[in-house]
């Protein structure tokens, strides 16, 4: 299938997705899914021309006929099934999303604590509630993501979170997004509406599972809002298939003295893109960006990542960490833009890597744009092979060398682990993370 | 217990060893003494399976076993044990797990079962006393920010705890003051029985005031040119290694 192709089949099932909105399709939510759309068949997917994609080939993506995922039949079967390949947070309310789609009925509604409100999207839709001109629906920003432009259209699954101002959740939020083996690949198009006011603090853990081989493509958009003062911990498990198409959107707009962080683990995926966008949106805003990528085999993780200061005084720190085996690629960009008005800034970024294959690749790029003058910008990038005095050195005590590689990655690794606020979340990942990495020195 | 026939290595290119032969019994001390360059670090790491060093000839026998056919972890199963010149810091690995790590790696080759973390705090705990090292230390990563009096220690911690049969102490004595020298030397008198072993790689015959050895060998360029007991150390104090470099030069090169 040709990209053109690719396209005029979104086309064609948008025209069969129209048809099952029946009264919604009047909704002014809806007006938006058509722009979205034609804003999507214009721009078309991106090419290696273009300099946000440059070290992606999106070929094995739009070469495949995803059908639309159908709603799956809510069963107790399901969410143990879900379960048996999520992380075990001891103290989290599970939301359980399968196929793209939310299961209210399978998930802990019943126990939410107070100041927090998940809504079905489906249900916040059908009253045209859902804020339109938020960051993942602007017109600029859609045309220049195309993949935002296709979730946009076709949103309908999700859900929407908002926290009350003043409100403390302690408890996290785990949203599980379980992918279902299917004989024929399909595309999901979720997208997540977090709200948090003023002077709020919550902790949401968004991780996606497939079963093993599985092949979907989930294209995802979430969109956060932090209030005043409020702190965020957004904590991401990519977790997928490899054989998966994860593609996803992270839209983040921090207000006065507000904390976002942004903690990513990604495993999983044959192609996989994960982009974020924050905007440090108010004075003494704080941006936190950490994250882990780990593929295996011929896994292709593309990892870009945008800190925008609009205002002044703002601060972000930014630390991504890749190690890669077998025949991988990894990419990182990370662009730090710095408005004219943004004077004292302090934005710090790093992205280290380990190489552990001769046939694996990364491309890094710290990409700054810089419009003030009294600004502070670090930015560095490395990448390394194990280091053969360490690895010796455990050698000598008796451990064996696939032992040795994997405890020495792990250290390398567990670093951004330890940046999660959460102990009991540290625990569930470090074990995850221990095993990825035992598999990939087994070989 | 060891016993080396002729053996000769080289490091990129380069003849470091060219014929030692050397054997050890359980219950002995050997010191190797030698000027710099002379091949000492070379035999610790050929030993001890650095990569690096490649055997050219001869061979090493250890209980019966060829040693220079096992790899560096199953060196350290079989109970060779190598005392860092340079201990090396690993960030992010804690100095417990990294003690856990390593003795269950030998217990388990040994088909033994392995430690829990109770059982194996107990036993550090204890084994720690034996260097003067606070507990403190077991947090840590290894060797990262540690002084050198410090990382001596805790490489003759390892020692305590993984029990080898065969040490080998690479130039333990180097850039320790007096009271870290005497509690290292102390650390390995103790650990001494007469079913174990040391080779004791050192420039100096200090340490050897510490830890009494059996034998001194003198290493010059690459080859054992003279063996003798404790006094050959305090002899070469006395007239430094010239008189022993000319010993060399007067043995006929190996055809």
């Amino acid at each position: 299938m040709t990209k053109e192709q690719s396209i005029h089949s979104y086309q064609e099932q948008f025209a069969a997705f129209e048809k099952t909105l029946n009264g919604e399709s009047g909704s002014s939510f809806h007006a938006l899914r058509r722009e979205a759309l034609l804003q999507f068949a214009e721009t078309g997917f991106p090419t290696l021309r273009n300099e946000d994609w440059r070290y992606t080939n999106l070929n094995p993506l739009t070469g495949t006929a995803f059908a639309m995922a159908i709603q799956p039949a809510e069963s107790a079967m399901l969410r143990s099934q879900a379960k048996a390949h999520a992380l075990r947070i001891p103290d989290a309310l599970t939301l359980l999303f399968v196929d793209g789609h939310f299961l209210p009925r399978l998930s802990d509604l019943g126990s939410l604590p107070e100041g927090l409100e998940v809504r079905d999207l489906p249900a916040v839709l059908r009253e045209d509630a859902l804020p339109v001109g938020s960051a993942a629906t602007d017109a600029t920003v859609m045309r220049n993501n195309p993949f935002t432009a296709l979730n946009t259209a076709f949103t309908r699954q999700g859900v929407t979170l908002s926290v009350r101002r003043n409100a403390l959740i302690e408890q996290p939020l785990h949203l599980l997004f379980f992918s279902t083996p299917a004989a024929t690949p399909f595309v999901a198009h979720p997208r997540v509406v977090i709200d948090v006011e003023a002077n709020a603090q919550c902790s949401f853990v968004e991780q996606y599972v497939g079963d093993p081989g599985a092949v979907y493509f989930n294209n995802v958009v979430t969109d956060v809002h932090v209030g005043e003062n409020a702190v965020v911990q957004h904590i991401k498990i990519q977790d997928e298939s490899t054989a998966a198409f994860h593609v996803a959107a992270n839209y983040a707009t921090v207000a006065r003295s507000g904390h976002y962080a942004n903690h990513y683990i990604g495993l999983g995926g044959a192609l996989l893109r994960n982009a974020i966008h924050a905007v440090l949106a108010g004075e003494g805003a704080h941006c936190t960006m950490n994250g882990v990528y780990i593929p295996g085999g011929v896994q292709h993780m593309d990892h870009f990542t945008v800190t925008d200061h609009a205002v002044p005084n703002c601060t972000s720190h930014e630390l991504y960490k890749g190690i890669l085996t077998d025949e991988t690629r990894g990419v990182f960009t990370g662009k730090i833009i710095v408005r004219q008005d943004a004077q004292k800034t302090d934005a710090r970024q790093a992205n280290n890597n380990l190489l552990l294959s001769e046939n694996a690749q990364i491309d890094t790029r710290p990409q700054l744009e810089i419009y003030a003058d009294d600004v502070k910008c670090t930015h560095g990038a490395t990448v390394g092979r194990i280091n053969d005095d360490q690895l010796f050195y455990l050698e000598s005590r008796g451990i064996d060398r696939a032992q040795a590689g994997n405890i020495l990655s792990y250290a390398f690794a567990s670093d951004i682990v330890t940046r999660i606020p959460l102990a009991s979340l540290r625990e569930a990942i470090d074990d995850r993370l221990y095993r990825r990495l035992e598999e990939s020195w087994k070989k | 217990m060891l016993e080396i026939r002729n053996l000769h290595a080289r490091v990129e290119g380069k003849d470091i060893l060219q014929g030692i032969n050397l054997t050890v019994r359980p219950g002995e001390i050997h010191a190797i003494m030698g000027p710099n360059g002379s091949g000492k670090s070379t035999l610790a790491g050929v030993l001890a399976g650095r990569e690096m060093y490649e055997v050219t000839e001869g061979e090493v026998l250890y209980r019966g076993k060829n040693l220079l056919e096992l790899e560096p972890a199953a060196r350290a199963c079989e109970g060779v044990f190598l005392a860092f010149q340079y201990p090396v810091e690993i960030p992010g690995v804690s100095n417990t797990y990294f003690l856990k790590a390593a003795l269950n790696a030998v217990r388990k080759y040994h088909g033994e079962e392995e430690y829990d973390s109770f059982d194996f705090l107990a036993l550090v705990k204890e084994k720690m006393k034996l260097v003067e090292m606070d507990p403190s230390f077991l947090n840590r990563p290894v060797n990262e920010g540690f002084s050198g009096g410090e990382k001596k220690r805790n490489e003759i911690l390892q020692m305590a705890v993984l029990n080898p049969m065969l040490s080998i102490l690479d130039e333990t004595d180097s850039g320790l003051d007096i009271d870290a020298l005497r509690i290292v030397a102390n650390g390995v008198n103790k650990l001494h029985t007469s079913d174990n072993a040391a080779v004791v790689v050192t420039h100096y015959q200090r340490l050897l005031d510490y830890i009494v050895p059996d034998f001194v060998h003198v290493l010059v360029n690459g080859r054992i040119v003279k063996s003798g007991d404790k006094d050959l150390a305090l002899h070469l104090e006395d007239h430094g290694y010239d008189w022993v470099k000319d010993i060399q030069e007067s043995v006929p090169e190996r055809v």
